[in-house]
């Protein structure tokens, strides 16, 4: 049996002192009992220090030892005993302590390893960036402190943090509007009435957790309070970290209508995607009801594809074109081709029917002036005139009267008539001299807007000036001349009338007063030899004396009605072709008679049916040439742009007459027009395009829904509302006031597949935060040669 | 108050202080501020609390408390702060050098902790069932860890002379041979660490089933030898036992206090770069 190895009498139990550093390094159970000293070195000497009783020494090795040894001490005095040495060995707290020392002097390495191979200077990452900022540079290019170093960050520890002044770093390249920093990028005050008017509208149901955030720590509450970038966007989680995603309680930390979730309080769409009308005006009622029905399965659409497609990014449905969509049935109105009644064409000069006898009767010296005109001023023509404020006042006198009955009329009124007479004849006179140049810079001063070359180009739509003058050469024969001495001061008569001519005997005809002209214009009123010069030189068709071809005088000219021996002469002399003797002459005569009367009946409308200038009767019309028409398009976004202007009176009776109902060309029917805020017209002449640079507040991805309808397709959730008051609702110019064809989208039908288990329901799956402009960061590159680029080359 | 209840209230009350840190960072982060520097702030204080375990046991003369108090205190402060770190991470592994290294010596600061709580608490009643028998008191007494060296060397003198003893009496070398082979080593060092440490006597079954096999071939002295050696080496491994679990006790301290250390010099760093770096975070 063995006995107890531990005792703890104070005869063989030593005490032990783990606190200290260093232990003895003797074999085990041989350890000396003094002990290394305090830094570790070794003391031992012998067991004993011997005490002289006497004469004698005396061992004094304690119990714990082994008690007196039998030799005893030497007879110096000293122990017999010796302790080898040893090499003491740290105890187990002096070896933790070594371990602590190393453990941090390794962590210190370990820092100054990372500090040292850092790309910038004393910063190592917290974590890897995302691959869409690889490439923004250095620390600095985000961290403002980071730009000198560890010294500079180290400092800025202890600094006042500036969110607002970092977030511009990001703003460096991310341009998200003008108010970056304000919520959703909205301006404070458009914010606020947001916020009142959805606070009015909805019961605040958010949820416990919001509600206590909200109470604990409630948020500043002011709309202008900068919402720096940091606050959702958090970097340095990972090169494929989702730096947009966002948790929908954040959402509704500032939002005022608070819920639970899609399913549970969120509110309806109501107007949702219809809170702004089409800029099309098409009435899905009334074509699904009526017009498609009529025209018969040749030409309407049988599924919505036919009329819709989405957009590359397979985000919006949009309208297909025109040609694929409408032209079928629709060409026909804008070209005219189905019009029955009135002018396929725009008025764009004309000559206003006068009551010229009145005028003749009460002397108002108008000159020469069609007495069987019957045109009124065209909308185009009194645009150009009332540029000139004494015009525009005597437009206002005469749009009041009857034109064609002045027998009432007052002196003043007829003033204003002469006034405008000659109005007109000069702005025809001036368009036929100094061309189509004169007339758009006539157009610019109208509308009182800055016009480039195209718009002034589309605006005259190439005018031929065959056009002009041949209407001049028939409205107003001597107008050159008239002019000439109008400008002059000389007051012209309106020449006697055709009754009064052969009485009085001194007012020619048209085609005689043509050869009164002593001028050689272009209609000859010059002394040069001009084609139709009344001169006195030698002109074709002139009544003078010499030996002209077609000359009525006594020459011997070779059509002359004259006594002479002429070829074609109807004298009594023995012509060649004299018709008493010559049959031929005769049938020759009938069939040029009759390809008269050929020429005569051809309708100048139809001729034009392509589109184009044409003339009928004393007015000049533009004729669409189809769908998207420049011309009218233009005359009709330059008189839209006049609304809200100097120029608006001027505008509005050209614009209300080019979209009324049958106005050629009907643009109007189908293009919605806007009121801006500035008070401008807007003629949305094209079906809402996606917007790369802008990005909406809620976005629907259309295309990825697709597999994912019913039977019922488009209808699922857009379901026809044949109550709706569509057409009514773009009769007051306000984009905002709709009524849509569509009943509101039923927020249950996303519930279905939308839930926090199922499709997500996350805020951002359909909400933007960064709504509005989104510009790409600008990018400038010098061009190879220049100044900058040879720098960055060196 | 039962022990186990008392470590259920108060393992209770750490992870619902760290629960309510949950919810009050759920809160703030709601209403779009970073939490990370509130429950940032609330673990490192947590962790200066922890330290201050350690500087007590510096200074015992103060009157502060008892140590034992201090250590209750210092197992459930530690795990609120393991509550509050997965807060603060986010249960997520991070993907910085610096913080890379500040989560790893976090968590092993926190494990070798949870490891010297659990076996700090589990090892005393261990060590009090393998001690050393003492007349008829129910329990045996502790081994002092300083001292187990000279017992086992005791212990091992008396191996070697009982089987000289063997050769002189049953003059017959199976025992002398076996101590040769089998018991000198057994007895030269500690052995068996780990299969003490999981309370396993399976080494012990061997040695004393190889033991009983060779009674067939001892005479009654050779018998009585044999069954003393039995009892030296069973006072053997006893101290084994004693040398594996107190090396223990004594030995996680190596990684949670080092790595402690550590842990300061990287937390202190990490608070200067996050507010040194924090100028756009609201």
């Amino acid at each position: 049996m063995i006995g107890r190895l531990q005792r703890f009498d104070f005869r063989s139990s030593p005490y032990e002192r783990p606190t200290q550093a260093w232990v003895c390094g003797a074999a085990a159970g041989k350890e000396c009992r003094v002990g290394p000293d305090g830094r570790g070195r070794c003391r031992a000497t012998a067991e004993c220090q011997p005490v002289r009783t006497g004469d004698r020494w005396v061992c004094t090795r304690p119990e714990t030892a082994g008690g007196k040894c039998t030799d005893g001490p030497r007879p110096d005095g000293s122990c017999a005993c010796p302790i080898p040495t040893c090499a003491p060995v740290p105890s187990l707290r002096r070896r933790r302590h070594r371990a602590v020392m190393w453990t941090v002097a390794v962590t210190i390495g370990f820092l100054a390893i990372v500090f040292g191979h850092a790309e910038a200077p004393g910063v190592p990452e917290p974590g890897e960036i995302t691959v869409k900022h690889s490439n923004v540079g250095g620390c600095d290019a985000c961290h403002g402190t980071a730009a000198e170093g560890a010294g500079d960050w180290t400092v800025a520890a202890f600094a006042k943090a500036d969110p607002v002044a970092e977030s511009g770093r990001c703003l460096n390249c991310h341009k998200v509007g003008s108010k970056p920093l304000n919520a959703h990028g909205v301006d404070a005050d458009d914010l606020e009435k947001l916020t009142v008017a959805i606070r009015e509208r909805t019961a605040d149901a958010a949820p416990i957790p919001i509600k206590l955030a909200s109470a604990v720590f409630p948020l500043p509450g002011q709309f202008d309070e900068a919402v720096p970038c940091a606050t959702c966007h958090t970097e340095h989680q990972g090169p494929v970290f989702d730096l947009t995603g966002m948790a929908n309680d954040r959402c509704q930390a500032c939002h005022t209508a608070r819920f639970s979730s899609l399913s549970d309080g969120h509110p309806d769409f109501a107007d949702f995607p219809y809170m702004r009308r089409t800029r099309i005006i098409f009435d899905h009622n009334t074509h699904f009801g009526r017009h498609f029905p009529e025209a018969g399965e040749d030409k309407a659409p049988t599924s919505c594809n036919a009329c819709h497609e989405t957009d590359p990014t397979g985000t919006l449905m949009l309208a297909r074109s025109f040609a694929s969509s409408c032209q079928d049935c629709h060409i026909g109105q804008i070209t005219g081709a189905q019009r029955a009644t009135g002018p396929k064409g725009i008025g764009v000069l004309s000559v206003p029917g006068l009551d010229v006898e009145t005028l003749r009767d009460r002397g108002v010296p108008i000159g020469e002036w069609p007495e069987l005109s019957e045109a009124g001023i065209v909308p185009v023509m009194e645009l150009l005139l009332g540029v000139d404020e004494r015009y525009a006042e005597d437009l206002r006198v005469l749009g009041s009267m009857d034109l064609l009955d002045l027998v009432d009329a007052t002196e003043a009124d007829l003033a204003a008539v002469e006034r405008v007479a000659w109005a007109v004849k000069s702005l025809l006179y001036d368009l036929a001299v100094l061309g189509i140049g004169d007339l758009s810079g006539r157009i610019e001063d109208a509308v009182r807007l800055p016009l480039d070359d195209v718009a002034r180009a589309r605006l005259v739509a190439s005018l031929p000036r065959d056009v002009v003058v041949g209407a001049l050469g028939d409205w107003f024969p001597n107008i050159a001349q008239e002019i000439r001495r109008h400008r002059a001061g000389e007051r012209i008569p309106v020449p006697a009338g055709e009754d009064d001519s052969a009485d009085a005997g001194v007012q020619p005809e048209p085609e005689a007063a043509a050869a009164d002209a002593t001028d050689g214009d272009i209609l000859g009123d010059d002394d040069g030899g001009d084609i139709l010069g009344d001169d006195d030189g030698g002109d074709i068709l002139a009544d003078d004396d010499g030996g002209d071809i077609l000359g009525d005088d006594d020459g011997g000219d070779i059509l002359g009605d004259d006594d002479g021996g002429d070829i074609l002469g109807d004298d009594d002399g023995g012509d060649i072709l004299d018709g008493d003797e010559d049959v031929a002459a005769e049938e020759d005569a009938d069939e040029a008679d009759g390809d008269e009367a050929v020429l005569s009946e051809v309708d100048e409308e139809a001729w034009a049916g392509l589109g184009g200038w044409y003339r009928r009767d004393f007015t000049l019309y533009f004729r669409p040439t189809g769908h998207a028409d420049r011309f009218i398009r233009t005359w009709l976004d330059i008189s839209a742009a006049t609304y809200g202007t100097e120029a608006e009176d001027r505008g509005r009776i050209l614009f209300t007459e080019l979209t009324t109902k049958d106005a050629p060309g009907q643009c109007a029917k189908c293009h919605s027009i806007d009121t801006e805020i500035t008070g401008i017209l807007n003629i949305k002449w094209h079906p809402v395009r996606p917007k790369e640079d802008r990005k909406p507040f809620t976005w629907f991805p259309h295309a990825a829904h697709f597999g994912m309808l019913r039977d019922d397709g488009c209808l699922t959730c857009h379901r026809i509302d044949p109550q709706a008051p569509y057409q009514k609702s773009f009769e007051d110019l306000d984009p905002t006031t709709f009524a849509s064809n569509f009943k509101p989208l039923d927020r249950q039908v996303c519930v279905e597949c939308h839930t926090a288990d199922g499709a997500g329901d996350a805020c951002t799956s359909c909400h933007n935060y960064h709504a509005g402009p989104a510009l790409p960061p600008a990018l400038v590159t010098p061009l190879p040669g220049s100044e900058k680029a040879e720098t960055k080359m060196e | 108050m039962s022990w186990s209840w008392r470590r259920f209230r108060n393992f209770s009350f750490a992870a619902l202080a760290a629960l309510v840190v949950l919810a009050i960072a759920d809160l703030y982060e709601i209403m779009l501020r970073d939490a990370s520097y509130m429950d940032g702030w609330i673990l490192l204080a947590s962790m200066v609390v922890l330290a201050m375990f350690n500087a007590r046991k510096k200074f015992p003369m103060l009157p502060l408390l008892a140590a034992k108090t201090w250590m209750q205190v210092h197992i459930y402060v530690g795990w609120f702060a393991v509550g509050v770190f997965f807060v603060h991470t986010g249960l997520e592994l991070p993907n910085g050098t610096i913080e890379t290294a500040l989560w790893c010596a976090f968590v092993a600061v926190a494990l070798s902790g949870v490891f010297g709580a659990f076996f700090s608490t589990s090892a005393p009643a261990r060590l009090t069932r393998h001690g050393e028998p003492v007349g008829r008191r129910r329990h045996g007494e502790r081994f002092i860890y300083e001292r187990i060296p000279a017992f086992r060397a005791e212990i091992a003198v008396a191996a070697e002379e009982l089987a000289n003893k063997s050769v002189r009496e049953t003059k017959s070398s199976i025992i002398s041979d076996y101590y040769v082979t089998r018991l000198e080593p057994f007895f030269r060092k500690p052995r068996n660490v780990l299969l003490h440490l999981f309370d396993s006597d399976k080494h012990l079954h061997t040695l004393r089933s190889e033991m009983r096999a060779l009674e067939r071939y001892l005479d009654d002295k050779g018998r009585d030898i044999l069954i003393e050696m039995s009892q030296l080496v069973g006072a053997k491994d006893n101290l084994d036992f004693y040398r594996a679990l107190q090396l223990t006790l004594k030995g996680w301290l190596f990684v949670h206090i080092p790595l402690t250390y550590g842990l300061v010099v990287l937390v202190v760093v990490h608070v200067l770069m996050v507010y040194g770096f924090s100028a756009g975070a609201p």
